[in-house]
Formats: C-alpha cells, sequence, structure tokens
C-alpha cells in the first residue's frame, strides 16, 4: 500500500459560468459540468422547448436555483469584457427573442391555429426575463468590484422599466382578451394575474437579497473570529514577545514570563471543560500560576476528578498553598509537582519537590511555616498531613481531607 | 535495539525543535533521519526501520495517529513514542490508542527523553505525570463494580497505586522503592495499564472520552 497521496476528487458543484454566456450562463454551467460542447447543451434546452416550452420553464428554473460561479468572475470577463451581455443587448436579445416568436405566432395563425392566448403570455415572460437578467447582472458586478452596492446605469434602468412594462401589458392583455373579466367567477382569476405578475416582478430581488443576507452573515462570523484571534494574541503573545525582548539579559525574567504566557495560551486553546469558579482543580490552578509568577520556577498541576471548593476544603487549599510556596521558596528544584485526587467524599493533595530536603526536627520551634500553616491548620480541621522529607533526596507532603 | 544505542526517527515540523532535541539527545541514541510532515514521516519510518519515532503530535497534512496507522506492519519492529506541546487530552489518548507506546511533553529534559527512548525501544511504555492522571480519571470508579467489568476494563488496585505514583512525579525506580517493588515489576504493571487503555472499551472511558471531544 503506498500513500494515498492524491486528494480525493473535488465533487465540482453545478454553478452558472460567468463567461462565455449568453443569458444567465446555465447553458454554459451545465457544459462545463459535464464537460461537453456547450452548443448540445443549448439545442437540448432548443429541442425540450418545442415540448410545450419545457426548454424555456428548465432553463428559468436553473437559472434561479443554481448560483452564480463567483470564483471565476473577478479575472475571467471583467478585463476582457467578452463575458455576460450588457443592458443593451439584453434588451435587444430579448426584444429580438420576442420578434421571433411572434413571427413565428403569426405564421401558425395563418397556418390556422388559435394560438392568442399565448401572446400576452410571452410578452409577459419577455418582461420577466428582462427584469432577472438585469438582477443577475447587479449580481455580478457586485461580484465583480468586491464589495458594497454599484450605482444603477441607466440603461439598467431602462432594462428594469421596460421589464415591469412588458409584464404588466401581458398581464393585462391576458386578462381582458384572453378571459375577459366580464365572466362571473374570473376575479379570482384577475387576482391570481396580478399575483403572480409581482411574483415574477419582485422575486428576483427578493431572492438576490436572501442570499446576500445569507453571504454576509458568513463574512461576518468569519470575521469576528479573525478579530478574537488577533485580539488574543496581541494582548497576550505579542506583548509577552515585547516584554522577552526587553528583559533579554534577565534568564530568570524570561523564562518566567514565557512559563506565564504558556500557561495563558494553553488554557485558552484548551479550555477545561466545564471548570467553574468554584471548582477545587481551578483553585489549585490558579495558586500554581501565582506561585510560578511569584517564585519563577514550574509548577506541574496533575488533577484526578474534581470537587467543589467549600469550608471543607479551604484548609486544605491554604495548606497547600503554603507547601507549594515553602518548596518554592526553599528547596532549590526548579520544578514543583503537585498531585490533586478528589470526589465527593475527599480530596487529597500531594505537593512534591526534589530539592535539597530539610529535617523536621532541626526546623526551629518559633517557625511558623511547617508546623502551623500546613500541618497544624489541617489537624485543627480534623484532616491528616503528613511530611517526609530528606535531605539532598527532595519533600513530599501530603494533605488528605474527608469532605462530607 | 540489539546494538547498544537505539536508532531513533524525529518527527515535528519545528526545524528549531528537531536541531534542539538532536543536540539534547544525540549522544544517547542514533538518529537516523527527521521528518516535518506525515508523508515524510512514513516514507522515513518505512525505509530507515526505526526502533522508536519521536512523534509530534500535531503534523502538517494530518496527525500523529495517521502517521502509525499509515506505516501500519511496514515497520513491524519499530515503537512511536508521543511527544507533544500539547497537553489536551484528546491529543494523548487518540495518540495512545492509535498504538503509542508512551506520550511525554515537550518540556522533558533531554535526559528524561533518552531514558524515555531506551525504555520505550524495549518494548516498555512510557507514562508522563499527566498522562497517569488522565488513565486514572478515564478509569476512574472502576474498583467497586470490579465483579461485571472484563479485566480490561478496570485496573488493578495495584496499577492505581503504581499510576497514581506517576501522576505525582515519581520515576519508576522511586515508585518501585515506594511500593517495595522491583522496577521489573513496575514496568509490567505500566505496560499492562497501556494495553488496557488501548484495547479497552469501557463505558467509562468511552464516555469521558466523548465528554472531551475524542472519537
Amino acid at each position: 500500500m503506498t500513500a494515498p497521496n492524491a486528494p480525493a476528487p473535488e465533487v465540482a458543484q453545478l454553478r452558472r459560468a460567468s463567461s462565455g454566456r449568453v443569458l444567465g450562463g446555465v447553458a454554459r454551467g451545465i457544459a462545463n459540468h459535464l464537460g461537453i460542447p456547450v452548443i448540445w447543451v443549448r439545442l437540448g434546452f432548443v429541442g425540450l422547448t418545442l415540448i410545450s416550452g419545457a426548454g424555456v420553464l428548465g432553463y428559468a428554473i436553473l437559472w434561479a436555483l443554481v448560483p452564480l460561479d463567483d470564483a471565476t468572475v473577478p479575472d475571467a470577463d471583467s478585463k476582457t469584457s467578452t463575458g455576460g451581455p450588457s443592458s443593451e443587448r439584453a434588451i435587444l436579445l430579448v426584444l429580438g427573442a420576442s420578434g421571433v416568436l411572434l413571427g413565428l405566432l403569426l405564421l401558425a395563425t395563418l397556418a390556422g391555429l388559435d394560438l392568442r392566448g399565448f401572446v400576452p403570455l410571452a410578452l409577459a415572460g419577455a418582461g420577466a426575463a428582462l427584469i432577472w437578467l438585469r438582477a443577475d447582472e447587479d449580481h455580478r458586478e457586485r461580484l465583480r468590484s468586491g464589495v458594497g452596492r454599484v450605482a444603477p446605469q441607466r440603461a439598467g434602468i431602462l432594462q428594469v422599466v421596460l421589464g415591469v412594462g412588458l409584464v404588466l401589458v401581458g398581464l393585462i392583455a391576458f386578462g381582458v382578451g384572453g378571459v375577459g373579466f366580464t365572466q362571473a367567477g374570473t376575479l379570482l382569476v384577475a387576482v391570481a394575474v396580478v399575483v403572480v405578475g409581482i411574483a415574477l416582478v419582485v422575486s428576483p430581488f427578493a431572492l438576490r437579497l436572501w442570499r446576500e443576507r445569507d453571504d454576509e452573515r458568513r463574512a461576518r462570523i468569519r470575521s469576528e473570529e479573525r478579530a478574537e484571534i488577533a485580539a488574543q494574541v496581541h494582548d497576550s503573545v505579542l506583548q509577552s514577545l515585547a516584554l522577552i525582548q526587553k528583559n533579554a539579559s534577565d534568564a530568570g525574567a524570561v523564562s518566567r514570563i514565557a512559563r506565564a504566557q504558556e500557561r495563558d495560551l494553553r488554557r485558552w486553546l484548551y479550555p477545561a471543560s466545564g471548570l467553574s469558579s468554584s471548582s477545587v482543580r481551578k483553585a489549585l490552578e490558579d495558586m500554581a500560576a501565582e506561585v510560578e509568577d511569584t517564585y519563577g520556577v514550574r509548577v506541574d498541576v496533575v488533577c484526578v476528578g474534581d470537587a467543589k471548593t467549600s469550608e471543607r476544603t479551604t484548609p486544605l487549599l491554604h495548606a497547600a498553598r503554603e507547601a507549594l510556596s515553602n518548596a518554592a521558596r526553599h528547596s532549590g528544584a526548579n520544578i514543583v509537582s503537585v498531585y490533586a485526587e478528589m470526589d465527593d467524599r475527599s480530596l487529597t493533595v500531594h505537593v512534591r519537590d526534589r530539592g535539597r530536603g530539610f529535617d523536621l526536627a532541626t526546623v526551629p520551634p518559633d517557625r511558623m511555616g511547617v508546623r502551623e500553616s500546613i500541618l497544624g491548620r489541617l489537624e485543627r480541621h480534623g484532616g491528616t498531613a503528613r511530611l517526609s522529607s530528606d535531605p539532598g533526596e527532595g519533600t513530599r507532603i501530603e494533605l488528605v481531607m474527608e469532605t462530607r | 535495539m540489539s546494538s547498544g544505542r537505539p536508532t531513533v526517527v524525529l518527527v515535528d515540523d519545528h526545524r528549531m525543535f528537531r536541531t534542539g532535541v538532536r543536540a539534547e539527545i544525540g549522544e544517547l541514541v542514533d538518529v537516523l533521519g527527521e521528518a516535518e510532515d506525515v508523508d515524510t514521516a512514513v516514507a522515513a519510518i518505512v525505509e530507515l526501520q526505526p526502533d522508536v519515532v519521536l512523534l509530534d503530535v500535531h503534523l502538517p497534512g494530518g496527525n500523529g495517529p495517521e502517521v502509525i496507522r499509515r506505516v501500519g506492519d511496514q515497520a513491524p519492529n519499530t515503537y512511536y513514542l508521543a511527544l507533544s506541546v500539547s497537553d489536551a487530552a484528546e491529543d494523548v489518548i487518540a495518540t495512545i490508542r492509535a498504538g503509542a507506546r508512551g506520550y511525554v511533553t515537550k518540556s522533558i529534559s533531554g535526559q528524561e527523553l533518552a531514558d524515555a527512548v531506551v525504555r520505550v525501544a524495549g518494548g516498555d511504555a512510557v507514562f508522563s505525570p499527566r498522562l497517569a492522571g488522565f488513565v486514572l480519571d478515564a478509569f476512574a470508579g472502576s474498583v467497586e463494580i470490579a465483579e461485571v467489568d472484563e479485566e480490561l476494563d478496570r485496573l488493578s488496585p495495584r496499577e492505581r497505586d503504581v499510576m497514581r505514583l506517576i501522576a505525582r512525579g515519581y520515576t519508576y525506580r522511586e515508585a518501585a522503592s515506594e511500593l517495595f517493588l522491583s522496577i521489573k515489576t513496575i514496568e509490567t504493571h505500566v505496560s499492562n495499564v497501556l494495553r488496557k487503555l488501548q484495547l479497552s472499551n469501557r463505558n467509562e472511558l468511552a464516555r469521558w472520552a466523548s465528554d472531551r471531544r475524542i472519537v
């Protein structure tokens, strides 16, 4: 088995083409997607149109639903401008198509077929096509220019006005000539006609608005995440690096700053799940951080389980802090290990260093630290504390407290 | 490691770090080669057949566990020791379950790292205090329900004691003298715990892992 190096072939999504298109880029998009010459797709649409206009309907649906291929927009057709139709061309194209259609209808009528009802619909369809084309063109131009609104051009406005006019004329003609408002019960038809008209005119803009909102939301989330990361890096890492450069000659300070920064970054990258402010684990980690910052030694904390702080755990945590700072101050070791195991019954904390150690018997009786703050404190509160230390071997302190 | 010093391949995407590790352990082990991403690592391991791979957990083009899986049985005598800056439970456990013989963090000293390499080359397991803590956390509370659990799904009291000492920062030798056992026995216990961590499908472990988003 050799390395499966090649990335999985990317499943290309069907997208409308931005360049080499006549209308909406649907045919070109399909051709690109299937890898066949575009002429076959176009002939296919024309052929389908002969079947009760299915080709036109299919084209319109794909146009509305298939997203524009924005990746190829900026370089593909802004410079060469071989691509899409300008407003003038679109108007001419649609008017031309309407003319051809009318001619065909005339021929058909001459041949004895009654297609009068179809003419108004064709007019309305042509108007709708103009509006859709315009909306689509706006979208392209926005993509092309990067962001923001594109100032509407006169030809563009003309195109929309013409489109609305054609839709209106078509619908009115349909209402008056085709069906007739005089017949009873045709009010419903009239209402339906108006609704369809409004839908035809408004839907491209509504659809565009909806898509834009989606895109904007995604972009906003991305930029917010970026800003948060930038803020975190700026507040922490960059500050620390500046401090380190300033203190470059002081090895102790450098390692202390680096360690504090490491701890901070770690906490941000790997947040312990559900660590509340009243958790023993959190209290121990904060304590360790404080000792690290104060004495410049490394404190490794390993916790098993977690528990809530209470009046039972507080004396033990105070004793642990004393043990920890004793180790940091007096042992000479550069690493102190803290191990805590807790459940809802008891809490055990071990503090150990590999420093110089001491003999408890030689500690003068007036020294409060070990005897009072650690051993005495635990016993007064019903816990147990054990200390073992050998000169040269380091010190181990075990603190145990029943917590219920 | 028939000829004394174990042979090592270093896998880490930071050249500075590789150079540092090479300088620290180069006297004690034979560094055969280095790699900086998943593809070069797989190629280097298959070609050089080292005793031990020091494996970073996060790599360009994938991660440590993926290297272990892709090499598969193409390097049958190679052991993996994960060496990472990450303390995250999901990284640690995922790497161990992929087959690594141990996990140490990058703050380890050169001498300790060389010891760990020798230990892994000999087939033993290496636990950092934090990994031992994770194990105790993951296998928590299994003593009381011992009779319903499979042997794989719980730690024996002795194994638990050993893990506790390692979590407290004890070396194997210190743990051995604390528990009045031989070092060899400690090593056996640790290897058994590693096997359980890799093979157990204990519910607790699964739940604990899913809490921390481990697959």
